[in-house]
């Protein structure tokens, strides 16, 4: 691309640090070097190729554990005002491969609501951090509430079925649920985030390792992309927990869901700046009508426009949450009503607005676009998957009456 | 044991070729809208002195040197994040008006270094990646009096003893010397390391030093020694593409083969 | 459940013999390819497994030899006035089961609508090819080699440049056509073709229709090379590669009609080509429709089945209507086909047929790849699961939307015929 993509995209400069422009730019050559360089090899051996590269990432930069407490080993990046950075981090992952920004955005989701200040619970932090501030590539996975089974009445949560329940008894709780679908990473998890219903069916959260006894991880899931990410059905049987592994706090449930939305936002926007940089290139040299490069026929060029614009609109929505995040002060926090609601609908429009970019990308670039060498296809079902997993029951219904339910006070819906 | 490695900050060379306009009346490569980097070679120059620290982190100690009008603390910062324990910049206005040649670049680092005190080991990169001209390394030996050694893939320091091995067009040579010396590093020796987490953190605490060009006792730049005559883009050839329109392959090669004589190419 | 018979289909006029050959081909679908799909979706390179049931289908069913006059052997629907209404049925069927084992077959008669379809038939070069498809119990399969390495979609774009951009050219010696050329991705390349159609161009750089000549080059001839198939998305029974054509001999009677007809019969070959696009984008959306069903119907939102809450019987029955609308419109593409002979109807290479058939092609693949992608949504974390079967249309239909020149080729053939364009 001949222009600095850091160059195209217009919005206040104080939504950046110049720290986290340093972090993203150390993060983008990690990028350059260990993923785009090496697009070609990934379609032979994806999973070594893979693994070796996060590594490379996650211990020689850092981002694992990155938003663990210093205090605890991590890297101490857990403060609200972190958020711009932890999506900048992700979009540059993403820009190279959403597979392994998609399994960091999970990773800092789930250590969001116990690992990041105001809502940081030291315990936990010391308990949970030596399983990421290791050597050893972790991931963690989530599992939301979601469909329920006809016949069946499950506690809900904002419509959502909660299918893991939770047993207190004295300090220990006891967690339990089958068939459980995770967003990612049910396969390898080490560590469980769950949305579970407490004995008043009241939400709640528990964090369980991923070698606790009585979890059973079903068959790996054959899926449409985030390839670096082994997913599978889960059950927990009666596994039992220490009281402090659940988060009783009120709506720390929504906050998980706002962090997601922001946090995916940040990988797709990413993605799709690998896009705009791939069409960008390939338009330039692409020569239609026997004449003329594709980038200067007009009919073209509109959808070139479009597919800038689709992006620019995404990267906005997305650091403008992340900037809503930094500063709890001005439109409340994560678990505000609002800011839950918003989250959901910026999500979903920045999906939304990715896979149209990506979409009108492969329109112009056809078989290229569509053949796996050119590298757009496997961004395509990247984000697809990751679309798809932050939808509720029902698509994007479920999101919008939780914005009706807000803004509207529409209470029966 | 102290290592000096000398480090230049030039517009990305990775950008896009548009953005770099020449001014031809001030004889000036204008970047515009490119973000400034440290010249490649000399990131080599560095990973090469961490790799000397690796061994030995209590024992070596390495300063970044830089010269330049105005030397971005946000691009050394990447070299202190790497894991170099000090910055000196010298910047001085008189760098705005006056072209640095290698040697009055050699002769300011020189008096910088002296000005820094004790060294056993100065690395630089085998070239910048501007202008390409590979000789301050050498230049700097001259003044400093010490030996220098070009085109480093490999260096190792025992006791007083330098090894360096370097790339030849036909092979590998090692060579031995003793320190104090210079040693100019070549990217075969492996690219910079990622600046961790951690160590970025502690860089922001890490000791910068400023000095101008009168605190390292010069009055003024020395004299260039290189006139620059004339600086200007070449010529792209227009790409004019003529298709052979024989169907047989002997036909298309005897026609391309005609042409390309008649253009005084073969 | 509802059958997916229920959308909506010209009872009126549809032919008599498209419910048993539809039965016959559903048949075919539910036994070879609904428990198996799965695996063919991984048989991209070698089709070991998709190799056999599309012989069970082109030679055991003889669908191969469907167009060939049955003086030759073969079933004379090139001869058929519900041509287009069969051969929609067909693709619409197959997809169901698996877009690309219709886009295979379908592209593999393709190329021999050129000179076995009234009122193009050449019946000495019907004669000649008969045997590879007709007088065997072996697969054969046809490619129709059209997309060269410089210009995307511009060989499909007659209209406007009418040939010029070919690069592969055909020079006659004596009785023989001497073909030189290049091209990538044709739908059965990859090693999977034994007979390839081939576009090319007497005079490079020529828009003359004289100039333009469509060559049939069986595979094993001398010269012709082939390459592995390409990685992609999805489609995997549909194998695309390089084909290099170097000095190849050919009869001088393989060339289908000669000056002039030639570039008319490939401007029609587009509109069975939009047929074919139409059929496959309806079937993989008619089986999205029977998987949804039975998930909105045994899955719940708010403990009631998703298709009960109000808000997700809107996004659905947007779908449902979507699938309705598309089948009308694919109906009307048939009728236009088919009457192409007819005294109300249009000859298939005319401005008008070209750009309405590029219009309800458009239309019909944009939907596709829009409700299938909402489909997987309302499945939410279960939509991207393969076992689901949604995801693979989704990877699919997406070519669809793509191939013959892509949306905005057809937004410029609409514009062009529409408006009067003269320069597009």
């Amino acid at each position: 691309m001949k222009k600095d993509i850091n160059q195209l995209f217009v919005y206040p400069k104080s939504w950046v640090s110049t720290e986290t422009k340093e972090i993203a730019a150390s993060v983008r050559q990690w990028a350059n070097k260990e993923v785009i360089a090496k697009r070609i090899d990934y379609q032979e051996d994806y999973k070594k190729l893979f693994s070796e590269a996060r590594k490379k990432l996650a211990f020689d930069i850092g981002c694992q554990g990155l938003m663990l407490p210093e205090d605890s080993g991590g890297f101490g990046f857990n403060r609200l005002t972190d958020a711009p950075l932890l999506i900048s981090i992700l979009k540059e992952i993403s820009r190279a491969d959403a597979g392994i920004g998609f399994v960091h955005a999970l990773e800092y989701t789930v250590f969001s609501i116990f690992a990041i200040e105001p809502v940081m619970n030291p315990e936990l932090c010391g308990k949970l951090a030596p399983l990421f501030c290791s050597k050893t590539l972790k991931t963690v996975s989530l599992i939301l509430p979601g469909f329920g089974k006809k016949g069946i009445d499950d506690p809900l949560f904002e419509g959502r079925s909660v299918r893991a329940r939770i047993q207190t008894a004295d300090e220990k709780c006891m967690l339990s649920g089958r068939d459980l679908r995770p967003i990612g990473c049910g396969a390898d998890a080490a560590l469980f985030c769950v949305i579970c219903s407490d004995a008043n069916e009241q939400p709640c959260v528990a964090l369980v390792p991923g070698d606790s006894a009585g979890i059973t991880r079903h068959e790996t899931i054959r899926k449409t992309g985030l390839d670096g990410c082994d997913n599978a059905d889960i059950d927990f049987e009666n596994v039992q927990l220490p009281k402090e592994n659940v988060i009783t706090r009120n709506r720390a449930a929504y906050e998980l869901y706002a962090w997601l939305n922001l946090l995916l936002a940040g990988v797709s926007v990413g993605a799709c700046m690998g896009i705009l940089e791939i069409v960008s290139a390939w338009s330039g040299k692409r020569i239609i009508k026997g004449k003329n490069l594709l980038k200067d026929n007009p009919l073209c060029a509109a959808v070139l426009a479009d597919v800038y614009e689709e992006i620019a609109i995404a990267w906005l929505l997305t650091h403008n949450l992340a900037n809503s995040f930094a500063n709890p002060g001005e439109w409340g926090n994560s678990s505000s009503p609002l800011i839950f609601s918003v989250s959901q609908m910026l999500g979903r429009r920045v999906q939304e607005s990715a896979i149209r970019a990506i979409n009108r990308t492969m329109e112009l670039m056809a078989s290229e676009g569509y053949a796996t060498e050119g590298g757009v296809e496997k961004m395509w079902r990247d984000v697809k998957t990751i679309q798809s997993c932050l939808c509720g029951p029902g698509g994007e219904v479920p999101t919008k009456l939780d914005v009706a339910k807000c803004i509207f006070d529409s209470q029966t819906i | 044991m102290r290592i000096i490695v000398c480090m230049k900050q030039v517009p990305d060379p990775e950008g896009p070729r548009e953005s770099f306009v020449v001014n031809n009346e001030e004889m000036r490569v204008v970047p515009q809208g490119i973000p400034p980097v440290l010249s490649l070679f000399d990131e080599n120059a560095l990973e090469a002195a961490l790799r000397i620290k690796d061994k030995n982190p209590q024992d070596v100690k390495v300063s970044i040197l830089s010269i330049g009008k105005r030397v971005s603390n946000a691009v050394m910062f990447k070299a202190l994040a790497a894991g170099a324990d000090e910055l000196i910049k010298v910047e001085d206005s008189q760098f705005m008006t006056s072209r640095l040649d290698s040697f009055a670049t050699a002769t300011i680092l020189a008096k910088a270094i002296e000005n820094a005190g004790d060294f056993d080991l100065i690395l630089v990169g085998r070239q910048a990646a501007d202008w390409n001209a590979g000789q301050v390394g050498i230049i700097l030996s001259g003044i400093l009096n010490i030996p220098c050694v070009t085109l480093a893939q490999g260096v190792d320091v025992n006791g007083s003893t330098l090894t360096v091995e370097r790339v030849l067009s036909n092979g590998i040579e090692t060579v031995r010397t003793h320190l104090p010396a210079i040693v100019m590093v070549s990217n075969e020796i492996g690219e910079l390391r990622y600046p961790a987490m951690k160590e970025r953190r502690e860089a922001k605490k890490k000791p910068v030093t400023e000095w101008n060009i009168s605190d390292i006792g010069l009055s003024r730049i020395p004299p260039a020694r290189i006139k620059l005559k004339r600086l200007f883009t070449p010529e792209m050839a227009a790409g004019n593409c003529l298709y052979l329109t024989d169907t047989t392959l002997e036909d298309a090669g005897r026609k391309l083969a005609l042409l390309l004589k008649a253009d005084g190419m073969i | 459940m509802k059958s997916f018979d229920e959308f909506s289909r010209p009872l009126d006029r549809i032919s008599p013999m498209e419910k048993p050959f539809r039965a016959v081909i559903r048949n075919w679908v539910e036994e070879e390819v609904m428990p198996y799909r799965r695996e063919y979706d991984e048989d991209w390179k070698e089709h070991r497994f998709i190799e056999p049931a599309m012989e069970k289908l082109c030679v055991g069913l003889g669908i191969q030899k469907c167009l060939f006059p049955k003086a030759f052997g073969g079933w004379g629907l090139g001869e058929s006035d519900s041509l287009a209404a069969l051969t929609y049925a067909l693709c619409e069927e197959m997809a169901r089961g698996d877009s690309a084992l219709s886009l295979a077959n379908l592209a593999s008669l393709w190329s021999l609508t050129t000179f076995l379809v009234k009122p193009n038939i050449n019946r000495r070069l019907a004669k000649e090819i008969a045997p590879m498809f007709c007088d065997t119990d072996k697969l054969c399969i046809c490619c129709q080699a059209m997309t060269e390495p410089q210009g995307g979609a511009d060989i499909e774009n007659m209209g406007l440049l009418k040939g010029r951009t070919l690069r592969t050219t055909a020079r006659l010696e004596g009785d023989v056509w001497v073909i030189n050329g290049h091209k990538l991705w044709p739908t059965n390349s990859g090693g999977t073709a034994n007979l390839f159609g081939v576009p090319c161009t007497t005079n490079p750089g020529s828009s003359d229709p004289d100039d333009f000549a469509y060559m049939m080059v069986p595979a094993h001839f001398k010269g012709v090379t082939q390459s592995e198939p390409y990685h992609k998305a999805g489609m995997a029974a549909d194998k695309n590669g390089e084909i290099w054509f170097d000095n190849v001999r050919v009869p001088s009677w393989y060339r289908i009609h000669g000056p002039g007809k030639d570039a008319d019969v490939f401007k029609q070959l587009i509109s069975f080509g939009l047929l074919g696009s139409v059929g496959f984008a309806m079937g993989a959306m008619i089986n999205v429709y029977e998987i949804l069903y039975d998930f909105v119907s045994g899955n719940t939102y708010a403990n009631k089945p998703l298709k009960e809450n109000d808000a997700i019987a809107g996004v659905i029955g947007r779908i449902a209507g979507d699938i309705d609308i598309s089948r009308i419109l694919s109906y009307e593409l048939v009728r236009m086909i088919d009457s192409r002979e007819k005294p109300f109807g249009n000859p298939l290479s005319s401005e008008e047929t070209i750009a309405k058939a590029r219009n309800i092609k458009d239309f019909v693949s944009d939907r596709t790849v829009e409700n299938i992608g909402k489909a997987m949504d309302v499945m939410g974390v279960y939509g991207s699961d393969r076992i689901m079967d949604v995801e693979k249309h989704y990877r699919d239909v997406k070519m669809i939307q793509l191939w013959l020149g892509g949306k905005q080729l057809c937004q410029a053939e609409a514009a062009r015929y529409f408006f009067n364009c003269e320069t597009l």
